[in-house]
């Protein structure tokens, strides 16, 4: 997918572990994971609006697109 | 899920294929004895219509004949066997529906394997082979609701597997 989820940058710049986001965003720790690894089909804008709040950041820090 | 039309059909299933387990052991047995003691199917009807409710009509001897019998017996086992197999794929997907796992991959895989059995019962039941002095007669016959049957699965495991599709979509997204 062109679609490129970039959490795991995000969270070492905020040098945020995987259990305080998932408990932050108030998901379970395996949905955290498929998301980090892009395994993912749809992020829901709720989950967005979390994730870019606990983070700190705009979801273009997030999410990128690229030519593949 | 606590449907009283899926406890009902599971149960029906259950006794269907209880039922032709039954009578494939019986149908077995009395060809075993039958062929062990020599006499054919003459035990099985008599001249005497009073005690008869089918009256079975043999101009050829067919149903006297060992070969054409056995022929017979075979094809009548390869169907109940496959009725028996079909059985048990429907209760695994009466099942799958009742726990709420309806749209998991084994149920559209469950819906293929009917349809191939349903096909197997079409291409098995459209002929059959007798044995007519001095030699075999080959009788053609096309049965469409096993076809049908067949057809009807398919569709449905398209479906299922759409369905699955879809689950797979809810689960996956964060």
């Amino acid at each position: 997918m062109p679609i490129i989820i970039n959490l795991d940058v995000m969270m070492a710049k905020r040098k945020m572990r995987s259990k305080d986001l998932a408990q932050e965003l108030g998901i379970t720790e395996a949905n955290l994971s498929i998301l980090k690894t892009g395994k993912a089909k749809a992020v829901r804008f709720s989950t967005l609006e979390a994730l870019c709040k606990a983070l700190d950041c705009q979801p273009g820090d997030i999410l990128e697109y690229k030519h593949q | 899920m606590n449907n009283r039309f899926l406890n009902f059909s599971l149960v029906l299933a259950r006794l269907m294929q209880l039922g032709y387990i039954l009578i494939g052991c019986l149908f077995i047995y009395m060809m075993i004895s039958s062929l062990s003691e020599g006499e054919i199917i003459n035990r099985f009807y008599t001249n005497d219509t009073d005690s008869l409710f089918v009256e079975l009509i043999d101009p050829d001897g067919v149903l006297t004949n060992p070969t054409s019998l056995i022929l017979n017996a075979i094809q009548a086992l390869l169907l109940m066997a496959l009725y028996i197999t079909a059985l048990a794929f429907l209760i695994k997907i009466i099942k799958s529906i009742k726990t709420i796992h309806a749209f998991r991959e084994n149920t559209s895989r469950h819906f293929n394997t009917i349809g191939h059995i349903m096909l197997a019962c079409f291409v098995i039941s459209s002929f059959e082979l007798t044995y007519v002095d001095p030699g075999f007669k080959f009788t053609f016959s096309l049965d469409l609701t096993f076809i049908l049957l067949s057809f009807l699965s398919y569709v449905l495991a398209e479906i299922f597997k759409e369905g699955h599709k879809l689950w797979e979509e809810n689960q996956l997204t964060i």
